[in-house]
């Protein structure tokens, strides 16, 4: 079982990290990972309602009929996405706001629909946990990096609006590394989301090749 | 047949738990929308005497771009006057998207502060009203429609644009020129107790 978990962490968080290598759910991690903040928490809401998704089909995966599942799923991964909004909205007002459309689009994010097809329908409830973390582990790792360089590039800041977030006691958590918050605008805008991404991917991909030994680069290619 | 029984059975169990967090949570959001149009406006009245502010419903064809229907607010001082008025003003005019402002005018028609509500406007570009702690929209303050020429600088008007960003500015200051006209073609009615105010050229 231990060794089960293992594979999970490896395949979420690296062999199969669903932001830089199945290429799914782009287009919130893209939009919204232009600051700290608002990709830490685009971050936890996709964690929170993948976790809650694979438990919910890991325990009625065994009673819904076949041509029934895709449905079935969608509501409930809807349903969860509307929530986690509703309670978004009543208590970290500013975050709702600022991620928009992007918080209700979690619902079609390809992620969350992908492992409930692909394993919380056909494994027990605590492995399906387990991947639930470790895939939205994996996604949110890399908007939070993502988010933070585009920050930081971007306006020359970590941690803006951490109150946003975190609630009044992050008032002053903010890192600023220049006085009127102005940098290298296009980490800002959405071609600065694509090249920094291209970079995180390449850069995951170099040091995937480092590790391999000769001998097996030259059978794989 | 049986099947269909789950799946509304699953729906209607799904929507009673949505109506419930529904119920639980809608209030507190309205709460939190309410306190933050208030901070907005405290600030925007920041040493002004203001004994309390009152809402009216502000009803506008489309056309004059204040939407259908808002909350405006009279501002009342201490002798029971009012002393200034809040409306939202809309523009479509903008380079990204609508940008809301929220206006506050004075009895004679002048602007008394503007905050911006929403914009989508590039950040770092179209979104220089912020720079300096929003010295820009500081600018309006006590400006009408007698004292100021309500064009760009480059056209020989009273405002200056931003580098890199000329729609936006103008956007803005079209805006404030027509809620300024708005107020005097409309200054009895706005400065009323009218509880409900029907805007009509």
């Amino acid at each position: 079982m231990s060794n089960s978990i293992k594979t999970l962490a490896i395949d979420g968080l690296w062999k199969n990290n669903p932001a830089i290598i199945q290429l799914l759910g782009l287009c919130p991690l893209l939009a919204v990972s232009n600051s700290l903040i608002n990709a830490l928490g685009l971050g936890l809401a996709t964690l929170f309602v993948l976790v809650c998704s694979n438990s919910l089909i890991a325990i009625t995966g065994r009673w819904v009929p076949d041509y029934l599942r895709l449905p079935i799923f969608v509501l409930f991964i809807a349903s969860l996405v509307t929530i986690v909004q509703m309670l978004l909205a009543a208590y970290r007002f500013n975050l709702y706001e600022s991620l928009g459309i992007f918080l209700a689009l979690i619902t079609t994010n390809c992620v969350i629909l992908g492992r409930a097809e692909a394993y919380a329908a056909k494994n027990p409830l605590r492995f399906a946990i387990a991947d639930g973390l470790l895939q939205g582990t994996g996604f949110l790792l890399v908007l939070v990096i993502l988010g933070g360089l585009r920050e930081l590039i971007g306006q020359g800041s970590l941690l803006h609006n951490a109150q946003d977030l975190f609630g009044p006691i992050a008032h002053n958590w903010g890192i600023y590394f220049n006085s009127d918050q102005s940098g290298f605008l296009l980490a800002l805008l959405p071609p600065g989301a694509f090249i920094l991404l291209g970079c995180l991917i390449a850069l995951r991909n170099y040091l995937d090749l480092r590790k391999k030994s000769p001998a097996q680069l030259r059978s794989s290619s | 047949m049986k099947n269909i029984m789950l799946f509304v059975f699953i729906a209607i169990a799904v929507t009673a738990i949505l109506a419930a967090v529904y119920l639980f949570s809608e209030p507190r959001k309205l709460a939190q929308i309410e306190s933050k149009q208030q901070n907005i406006v405290q600030g925007m009245l920041a040493g002004q005497d203001v004994a309390r502010t009152e809402y009216f419903e502000l009803l506008a064809p489309q056309y004059l771009h204040l939407g259908d229907t808002q909350q405006a607010q009279r501002v009342y001082d201490k002798h029971n006057n009012i002393s200034a008025v809040i409306l939202t003003a809309l523009t479509d005019r903008a380079y990204a998207g609508r940008i809301g402002l929220l206006v506050a005018i004075n009895t004679n028609c002048s602007i008394a502060s503007v905050e911006v509500l929403q914009s989508q406007e590039t950040p770092g570009l179209g979104d220089q009203y912020k720079q300096s702690d929003g010295a820009w929209l500081k600018n309006f303050s006590g400006k009408d429609l007698d004292n100021s020429d309500w064009r760009m600088t480059k056209q020989g008007g009273d405002f200056d644009a931003w580098t890199g960003a000329t729609v936006t500015p103008k956007a803005i200051v079209e805006s404030l020129e027509r809620v300024l006209q708005l107020c005097e073609a409309h200054h009895n009615a706005l400065f009323s107790e009218l509880e409900i105010v029907y805007l009509e050229q």
